[in-house]
């Protein structure tokens, strides 16, 4: 078995050593394209190093990654177009607190995981659409810093455009 | 010592992530979330006028707001791409002369990134000829008659070499611009999609002809005599033969007296045109439907259909289509045609107007009908005659959790009024209804935190309703953009004004519900439209 699929060892930026089914590996672009570009791929004791992605959230990635390691490889040009289906499986998945939920949007755009990366980025836009700027403001916690007069002037300037 | 090395749990926040990623999150909004995210800070604003995040949004100049924009491009000079969008609309209305001169100067600064352009004045068209050398849609279906037209300044529409789109009048008396249009020497060689009226005199079988090979997508508006048809006779029909690629085919105000316009054109276009829209807005027959069917069954998701002819006829040609429409609107059918709309749970169609039917006992059979469409995401029975009874209310608002959009009659009103405890159209963006089925919820929190426009209708039910409304309203809506009120009195419609304080005075109508309908629906068609 182990011929046709060999594992690779992930290293966390905590330093836990993940062993990882290739297969499962790939579903990240940067990882696929270390592996290929670097003739990683017949030295089955490489450690891919992942800087910046600790060992909890590598942990929940490669859960996302082993549910959808059968998934075919989005075409480029979908990507545009936003019709990827967000299963239920999905929309549990991404049932965590805030800065979990941030943790894997960085984790998937350093990574390179296109499909959890969609998923991540509507759900935080789905937090924000139908709310005003305050309640935004005060959901994820930002501050304004908008002076009263600068305020007016983009009120106005928002009337200058409308939905296409 | 394991536990030095621990690194302590990230605390990331919303702000930390990178440019990019946040573009990314703001690209999933609706035009009206980018607005309100535009205000949450200053590094969001700046973000919001990248391109990609402007392309469900377009500059729209009006006498309102011209001097602000002239204003704010001259005291930005170096940061005009905030002003840039790909698709602008001009309202030329009320523009003096010095208006005009910011107009010009506005248009022709930011004409080089301007894709689409929408205008009402020829003159400001002609002013900017040579200045929208990447145009590819140039909409005149509004453009004002020519009352005097200035000879010196003409359009000149070979400068629009790259247009794929070409939206011409739809209101007559443009001859001129006809005459120019054709004179112009074909220059349109990636002209994919035409909308033209033939009974303005000047436009030639052969502008039909020189593009036949390539159009996708083509409307027709005809005249209501048969003499303007001018050259337009069943001999010169004979051009739709050798249409190949039409793709979407909308005719209307196609009464002509003599000869039977529409089963011409239809028998004449050859099978090989995969059509996926046909839109006729007159009274057509079963026969001509089965003609549709028997040609372009396969391709066609979306049609558009005034039946005449008899109910029996209709509901089996229609049957043949169900499970194939992604869209279907009915116009002037005797009956509400269960059996031909799904004669079983049909999960394709997701675009459904009925509109003057003529059915007095629809109740039990519109609750069917409902049931069967899952899917729907727009729902359009306002000028259909069918009035949902509490039931059928209370199912739409439970089950059909797709709906964006859902313009309902006047409810039926035997009974007090419904109590409903669960809706589920959390991604409503349009609802227009009397008020029953919305102060029917008693846990109203939020419940329609998408909705951005709004129209209420009165209805008998409506002076108990309203005592119990107003406080409620107030922020149910944070979406909400637009409101209508029809049929209320004026103390009344000043009253529920009162519960929408965040909106503007201009973004409130009274009484003018068929254009505000009219318009939401077509935005929602214009999309389906695009959607190739």
């Amino acid at each position: 078995m182990c011929d046709e699929m060999p594992n690779i060892k992930l290293e966390s930026s905590d330093g836990e050593i993940f062993d990882v089914d290739v297969k499962i590996a790939k579903c990240s672009g940067t990882i696929r394209t270390m592996l290929e570009d670097c003739g990683m791929e017949d030295n089955v004791n490489a450690i891919v190093p992942l800087l910046n992605v600790n060992s909890a959230i590598l942990r929940k990635i490669l859960v996302w990654a082993d549910h959808h390691k059968d998934d075919p490889l989005p075409a480029e040009d979908d990507e545009n177009k936003r019709t990827y289906h967000i299963s239920l499986w999905d929309a549990d998945f991404v049932k965590v607190d805030q800065s979990t939920l941030f943790d894997l949007i960085l984790a998937a755009n350093y990574l390179d995981i296109k499909s959890l990366l969609h998923v991540t980025c509507k759900t935080v836009a789905n937090m924000m659409e139908g709310k005003t700027p305050e309640m935004i403001r005060k959901f994820f916690n930002i501050p304004n810093d908008f002076t009263p007069a600068e305020k007016e002037q983009l009120g106005a300037e928002n009337e200058w455009s409308e939905e296409e | 010592m394991d536990t030095l090395l621990n690194v302590p749990k990230s605390n990331t926040l919303l702000p930390a992530l990178p440019n990019e990623v946040l573009i990314k999150i703001f690209s999933y909004l609706s035009h009206t979330g980018i607005q309100q995210i535009k205000l949450v800070c200053k590094n969001w604003y700046h973000l919001t006028h990248v391109p990609e995040l402007k392309y469900k949004s377009k500059l729209v100049i009006t006498k309102e707001n011209i001097q602000d924009i002239y204003d704010f491009m001259e005291s930005h000079k170096f940061h005009l791409e905030y002003l840039i969008y790909a698709c602008v609309e001009v309202n030329e209305y009320r523009l003096d002369s010095l208006d005009f001169q910011f107009l010009v100067k506005i248009l022709r600064k930011l004409g080089a990134h301007i894709l689409k352009l929408k205008l009402r004045h020829q003159s400001t068209l002609s002013s900017i000829n040579d200045y929208l050398p990447n145009l590819k849609e140039l909409n005149l279906s509004l453009l004002l008659p020519e009352i005097r037209m200035c000879l010196d300044n003409l359009v000149n529409f070979s400068k629009f070499q790259s247009v794929e789109s070409l939206l011409m009048p739809s209101v007559r008396s443009h001859p001129l611009l006809y005459k120019l249009l054709c004179s112009a020497n074909a220059p349109f060689t990636h002209l994919k999609k035409l909308s033209v009226s033939i009974s303005d005199e000047g436009l030639p079988v052969i502008f039909l002809e020189t593009y036949a090979s390539v159009l996708r997508w083509l409307k027709i508006k005809g005249g209501n005599r048969y003499d303007e048809v001018g050259e337009w006779d069943s001999q010169s029909l004979e051009v739709f033969t050798k249409y190949l690629q039409l793709e979407v085919l909308i005719i209307t105000d196609s009464f002509f007296s003599g000869y039977n316009f529409l089963e011409i054109i239809l028998t004449n276009l050859p099978q090989e045109n995969r059509l996926k829209t046909i839109h006729l807005e007159e009274r057509c027959d079963a026969e001509l439907l089965e003609l549709v069917i028997r040609k372009w069954s396969s391709s066609l998701e979306y049609l558009h259909w005034s039946g005449g002819g008899l109910y029996e006829d209709l509901s089996k040609q229609l049957s043949m289509l169900s499970g194939k429409l992604r869209y279907l609107c009915l116009v002037h059918t005797l009956g509400l045609t269960l059996d031909g709309i799904a004669p079983e749970k049909n999960t394709i169609l997701t675009g459904l107007k009925l509109e003057r039917i003529c059915d007095r006992s629809h109740q039990d059979r519109l609750y069917l009908l409902l049931q069967r469409l899952p899917n729907l995401t727009a729902l359009n029975l306002i000028f259909s005659g069918l009035k949902p009874d509490d039931r059928t209310l209370g199912y739409i608002f439970e089950h059909l959790v797709h709906l964006r959009i859902l313009l309902l009659n006047r409810c039926c009103c035997e009974s007090l009024g419904p109590k409903f405890t669960t809706n589920n159209l959390k991604r409503l963006h349009a609802l227009v209804s009397c008020y029953c089925p919305i102060v029917a919820f008693s846990n109203f929190n939020s419940q329609f935190g998408e909705l951005s426009k709004l129209g209420l209708l009165s209805c008998s039910r409506e002076e108990r309703r309203l005592a119990s409304a107003p406080e409620q309203s107030r922020e149910d809506f944070p979406a909400l953009e637009q409101l209508s009120l029809n049929g209320f009195s004026m103390s009344k419609s000043q009253e529920i004004r009162k519960n929408f304080p965040r909106l503007n005075e201009e973004f409130v109508y009274f009484g003018l519900m068929g254009a505000f309908v009219e318009n939401i629906w077509e935005n929602y068609l214009f999309r389906y439209d695009l959607r190739e």
